[in-house]
């Protein structure tokens, strides 16, 4: 194998051998590619001289999967099966998720709610790692063709804040994409990075980073080429959609709409509040205007006022891990010598007059905040394909883990082995003992989080040990380590330490993927071509209707009195029907069941269409019929 | 080579944090696992191994709770072994007190009571230290002892102010 080639460390390859590497910003929002050119990180744009890439991905009729703008045009007319943010599922269950649960019909693969989630689109169920793993694919695609040849490796950011299946979803997604991860880098480091270097800064900085769905925030050493992470805190649910969120709240609280919105409904409101907030970075007030078709439209105007009203909620709660990583550090605000923006939402000038009243100086906006992740991640890249930089000096991250990690204990309480803010790599070694007489297997469950109770904290893994030699109870001595390498990520080793056997270390996440399931999925899309057709064709039917009976069924709530007991008994009985047939596998069955409840609930769905505007609001379904 | 020795440093409690410092800076550059993403296995297995040892190094250092134990450790003494619990009893009055302060400032919401506690805290601890250092490189290891166990108690309470303001920010 070529990737064999040894060169010492700070030993370039020869010139023409320059390995192709590139840093990824794999965002909420918005995804972007860097690479280093003539020793200057560039970010690497379309054909149509675009440098972002919204993170967004449908499933498309024609049976293809699209990419980026042209999968953002349709988030209104098929919702259901464009993915946006997909990043907030990421190593997620189905109980993690807050608000954005009735965005997307969520399944898992043992179809009991256990276990990472999956999306049902007319694709079939797709895992946050597969969606993620197509936006990669695209930049993978942009870049090769941008540099004219296989890449030799990526470093791909991720927020400091994500826990290790977070980050084992996110590495997952890149060997599904098929790249060679160099190093997975925390959002606010890579920008670090880039700031660093480019301004040529010493001392401790602290990074804001408030991106589309997440938040972070770090305080950092620069000291002649080294970085310095000495603590670190965030918010993986918060960032610049949450702004857009309070806005549309707004603006559906005032309009006093009827309770449920479409897919459609939420998509197009999303998209006003959002195109509403970045104006108001530049104008006093601003107007969400909505059409919800059908003819009908809403419009509120809104004041810079009022929106900083409505999202200083959201400012406190970033200010909060702001103060909470400034204790981590033993530091004071006056020890800061500049705040650095990072993410298209710290534009919003609340943003930065929150923190120029927290440190008493304006926070520092020199590089493109959408940009400077991505730009940091190429210039890590660089240097750990083992490209020599072009004035010849290299640096070196020194990054933290973010949550303290812990095993449960008797009475569900948990022991803390590595506290948050450690230095990567880190290692902690354990040791325990048996109970029973001829015991020769235990049970281990780490967890991440800084809460007392297992129940509070995130379940890792669950660790069998199996194999430890029988002995009187309490005398085996098993020393099990717990390693944290250099990407934050979690292995474990175990050894009884009188016998030296080692112990069979079986990991088993809690989330995210097995490598046999990763097999399997990259098996299945070799094969994708030749794919069963009829399986294809039922998974289909299935999420029509399923989206049918849940939306239908929401109306017969909403709009109970437009209907007689009789009908409403007749349409209660067909969707049941339908239900049940959907758990069988006759596709045939299930579209003509779907097609027959459609019909019938177009009476209901006119007299809905009478009490306007509610119409297009309901039911996607219903407002499909009229 | 023990933990002083990685960085040059004699071992004593009050140690010179710029030496410290650097000294940690260089050995990573040399050793950090990111020196070797392109060489074979072994060298990347050592590479992970000797920065960790590092890193472990480097924590227990320029933590003095956490230095102050692992100077009683190479003499030979666990200052945290259970057979080794006895405190003074005004002493462990005063953590009580200290924990219901605590405790009721966190009831009442009151933040900057919490910071006046944490930074009272942190100068307890200092001085405690400095006492630690006088009796540890005198060689009055009982007393040393003693104060070592009285910096972990004062540290405990310092991260329960810390959790409290956690808890307040949610």
């Amino acid at each position: 194998m070529a990737f064999l080639q040894i060169s010492e460390p700070g030993e370039s390859p020869e010139p023409h051998t320059r390995r192709l590497a590139v840093g990824i910003d794999l965002g909420t929002t918005n995804s972007l590619v860097a690479t280093l050119r003539n020793a200057v990180a560039e970010c690497l744009p379309d054909s149509e001289g675009r440098a972002m890439l919204p993170s967004a991905v449908q499933y498309d009729e024609g049976g293809a999967v699209v990419v980026g703008h042209s999968a953002l045009a349709h988030r209104g007319d098929d919702a259901l099966n464009t993915i946006t943010s997909v990043k907030r599922f990421m190593g997620r269950a189905i109980a993690d998720l807050r608000d954005e649960a009735t965005r997307y019909n969520f399944t898992t693969p043992s179809g009991d709610g256990k276990g990472a989630l999956k999306i049902v689109t007319r694709h079939g169920a797709k895992s946050p790692i597969e969606v993620s793993a197509e936006i990669l694919l695209s930049l993978k695609e942009r870049a090769e063709q941008s540099l004219g040849g296989p890449l030799y490796g990526v470093v791909i950011t991720v927020p400091a804040y994500f826990d290790d299946a977070q980050r084992q979803a996110t590495k997952d997604a890149a060997k599904l994409a098929d790249l060679n991860v160099l190093r997975l880098l925390n959002e606010p480091t890579a920008a670090a990075v880039a700031y660093g270097l480019d301004q040529r800064a010493e001392g401790t900085f602290l990074i804001y980073d408030l991106g589309g769905g997440t938040f972070d925030v770090s305080i950092l050493r620069l000291t002649r080429g080294v970085f310095e992470v000495l603590s670190t805190a965030g918010d993986t649910h918060l960032g610049g959609d949450d702004f857009d969120g309070a806005l549309a709240k707004h603006a559906f609280d005032t309009w006093a709409l009827t309770r449920a919105l479409s897919a459609a409904g939420q998509a197009n409101l999303h998209a006003a509040a959002r195109a509403a907030k970045e104006s108001l970075t530049d104008a006093q007030t601003a107007t969400i205007k909505v059409n919800w078709g059908c003819g009908f439209d809403s419009t509120l105007d809104v004041s810079r006022e009022k929106f900083v009203e409505l999202t200083q909620p959201l400012i406190d709660r970033t200010m909060n891990a702001v103060k909470k990583t400034l204790r981590d550090a033993k530091l004071k605000s006056t020890d800061i010598d500049g705040v650095v923006l990072v993410g298209g939402a710290t534009r919003m000038p609340h943003v930065r007059a929150a923190l120029e009243s927290h440190f008493g100086k304006p926070p520092l906006a020199t590089m493109n905040p959408d940009e400077v992740v991505a730009l940091g991640a190429a210039i890590q890249a660089d240097q750990l394909a083992g490209n020599k930089s072009g004035d010849g000096e290299s640096h070196l991250l020194l990054d933290v883990i973010p949550l303290s990690l812990g095993i449960e204990t008797m009475g569900g309480l948990v022991e803390k082995i590595v506290a948050r803010n450690s230095t990567i790599p880190v290692a902690k070694a354990q040791e325990f003992t048996t109970f029973k007489d001829g015991q020769t297997a235990m049970s281990l469950h780490v967890v991440q989080g800084e809460r007392e109770l297992v129940a509070d904290c995130r379940s890792l893994a669950r660790f069998e040990l199996r194999g430890i030699p029988p002995m009187v109870a309490g005398a085996a001595r098993i020393r099990v380590t717990f390693q944290i390498d250099a990407d934050g990520l979690l292995s474990v080793s175990a050894e009884e330490t009188t016998t030296h056997a080692r112990t069979e270390v079986t990991v088993k996440p809690s989330y995210g993927l097995g490598d046999g399931e990763i097999a399997a999925m990259l098996q299945s899309a070799f094969t994708n071509a030749n794919a069963d057709m009829q399986g294809r064709a039922l998974a289909e039917a299935r999420v029509d209707a399923l989206a049918l009976v849940q939306s239908l069924g929401k109306a017969l709530i909403e709009d109970r009195v437009l209907l007689s007991d009789v009908e409403h008994a007749a349409l209660s009985s067909q969707i049941s029907h339908l239900k049940q047939l959907s758990e069988a596998n006759d596709h045939r069955a299930i579209v003509r069941a779907t097609e027959a409840l459609n019909v019938a609930s177009t009476d209901f769905a006119g007299r809905r269409m009478d009490r306007a505007v509610s119409a297009a609001l309901t039911g996607q379904r219903i407002d499909q019929l009229v | 080579m023990n933990h002083f020795e990685i960085f040059n440093l004699s071992p004593e409690f009050a140690i010179d944090n710029a030496q410290l410092i650097q000294r940690f800076r260089q050995l990573q550059l040399d050793h950090h696992p990111d020196r070797f993403v392109t060489a074979d296995d072994a060298a990347r297995r050592a590479a992970i191994e000797q920065s960790t040892a590092i890193n472990e190094a480097h924590q227990t250092l320029q933590d003095p709770v956490r230095r102050a134990m692992y100077l009683l450790w190479l003499k030979g003494i666990n200052a945290m072994d259970e057979k080794n619990t006895s405190m003074p009893h005004a002493f462990l009055v005063e953590q009580i007190d200290w924990r219901e302060a605590i405790a009721d400032a966190k009831l009442k919401e009151d933040t900057d009571r919490l910071e006046e506690m944490g930074t009272e805290l942190a100068s307890v601890l200092q001085s405690l230290g400095d006492t630690f250092s006088a009796a540890h490189d005198g060689g009055h290891l009982t007393v040393a002892t003693t104060l070592a166990r009285k910096m972990r108690f004062t540290q405990k309470l310092i991260e329960e102010v810390d959790l409290a303001f956690d808890e307040l920010q949610q």
